[in-house]
C-alpha cells in the first residue's frame, strides 16, 4: 500500500513527461492540461492500490492511456482509426541517408535532425492516427516495452508490433514530406 | 536503388538477419545472445551499422523535441494546488485515520 501523503512527492517528478506525452496524444496545451490534471486525480484516487516498488512511471502513463482513449476517444464521433498505406522499410535512410554522407564528419543526431524542425516533428507525429500514434509515443519516444504498451493498450503484443511497424514508417515518409517540401535542405 | 544499396553489396545472411531484427534491437526485445550477435555483425559490416546508427539517432532525435516541450509556468502551482485539496478532503472525511 502506498501512502497517499506521500504521492505528490513521488508522481510529481513525472509531470513533465506526463504532459509531453498527453501534448502529443491531444495535440493541444488545453486538452493536454486537462488529460494530465484528470490523470493525477486518478492516480492520487488510485494510489492506494499502487504496490510500492513496483514501476511508478509505468502506472502514471498507464492510467494517462487509460483517461485519454476513454475521455478522448469518447468526444470523438468517429474514432482516429484509419488504416495506413504500406511504406519503403528505411524509408528516410533511403532518402536523406546519402544526402547525410554529403556532409561527411558530423555524423551526431543533430546532424540527422538539422533536415527537420521541431514543428516538423511533432506535425509528422501529429498527423499519424490515434492508434499507431499512440504505440509510436509509447515505445520510441517513451521507451516502454512491447508488453507494456500491450497492457496500456489493451491490445495483443502482436498489434503492437504491427502498428509500430506501419506507424514508423508511416511517420518517416510524413517527415520525409514535410522536409522535402521545403527543399530539403538543413534547418540551420 | 539509391547509394545505400549499392554500398551494401556484400548484403549475407548476417545482414538480412540484422535488419530483420533493427527495431527488435532498438526496442530493447532481444535475447542477449542476439543481442551479441548483431553487435558482432554491426562491428564488422559498416553498412549495416550505418543503418542502425541512422534509426537510433532519428529517434533520439524525436524524443529531444517532444520531450522538449514543458507545460505552462503556472500550471505545476496548480496540479499541486488540486493534490492538496484532495488530501485536506481526505484528511476532514477521515480525521483519525491515514
Amino acid at each position: 500500500m502506498a501512502d497517499q501523503t506521500l504521492f505528490a512527492d513521488e508522481a510529481m517528478p513525472f509531470m513533465n513527461q506526463i504532459y509531453s506525452a498527453a501534448l502529443r496524444m491531444t495535440r493541444n496545451a488545453s486538452d493536454a492540461e486537462d488529460l494530465v490534471q484528470e490523470t493525477y486525480l486518478r492516480a492520487y484516487r488510485g494510489f492506494g492500490g499502487f504496490k510500492e516498488g513496483s514501476n511508478l512511471r509505468a502506472w502514471l502513463y498507464r492510467i494517462l492511456t487509460n483517461t485519454f482513449i476513454n475521455q478522448y476517444r469518447a468526444r470523438q464521433r468517429r474514432p482516429d482509426e484509419t488504416e495506413l498505406d504500406e511504406q519503403e522499410d528505411l524509408y528516410l535512410l533511403r532518402r536523406i541517408g546519402g544526402l547525410e554522407a554529403v556532409n561527411a564528419g558530423r555524423s551526431a543526431e543533430d546532424e540527422l535532425m538539422d533536415y527537420f524542425t521541431d514543428g516538423e516533428v511533432t506535425s509528422a507525429l501529429d498527423d499519424l492516427p490515434e492508434n499507431f500514434r499512440l504505440p509510436v509515443l509509447l515505445a520510441d519516444v517513451e521507451g516502454f516495452s512491447y508488453k507494456e504498451i500491450a497492457e496500456m493498450l489493451d491490445v495483443p503484443i502482436g498489434t503492437v508490433m504491427s502498428r509500430l511497424h506501419r506507424g514508423r514508417k508511416a511517420l518517416q515518409k510524413g517527415l520525409y514530406d514535410y522536409a522535402s517540401s521545403r527543399g530539403l535542405s538543413p534547418t540551420s | 536503388m539509391t547509394d545505400h544499396d549499392e554500398a551494401h553489396e556484400h548484403l549475407d545472411g548476417y545482414c538480412v538477419d540484422a535488419l530483420r531484427e533493427l527495431y527488435l534491437y532498438l526496442d530493447g526485445e532481444l535475447t542477449v545472445e542476439r543481442r551479441v550477435t548483431i553487435e558482432v555483425h554491426l562491428n564488422e559490416c559498416s553498412p549495416c551499422m550505418e543503418k542502425y546508427e541512422f534509426e537510433e539517432e532519428l529517434r533520439i532525435g524525436i524524443r529531444k523535441v517532444v520531450q522538449g516541450v514543458e507545460p505552462a509556468p503556472e500550471f505545476r502551482g496548480q496540479l499541486l494546488g488540486m493534490i492538496d485539496q484532495l488530501v485536506e478532503a481526505d484528511r476532514q472525511s477521515n480525521p483519525g485515520g491515514g
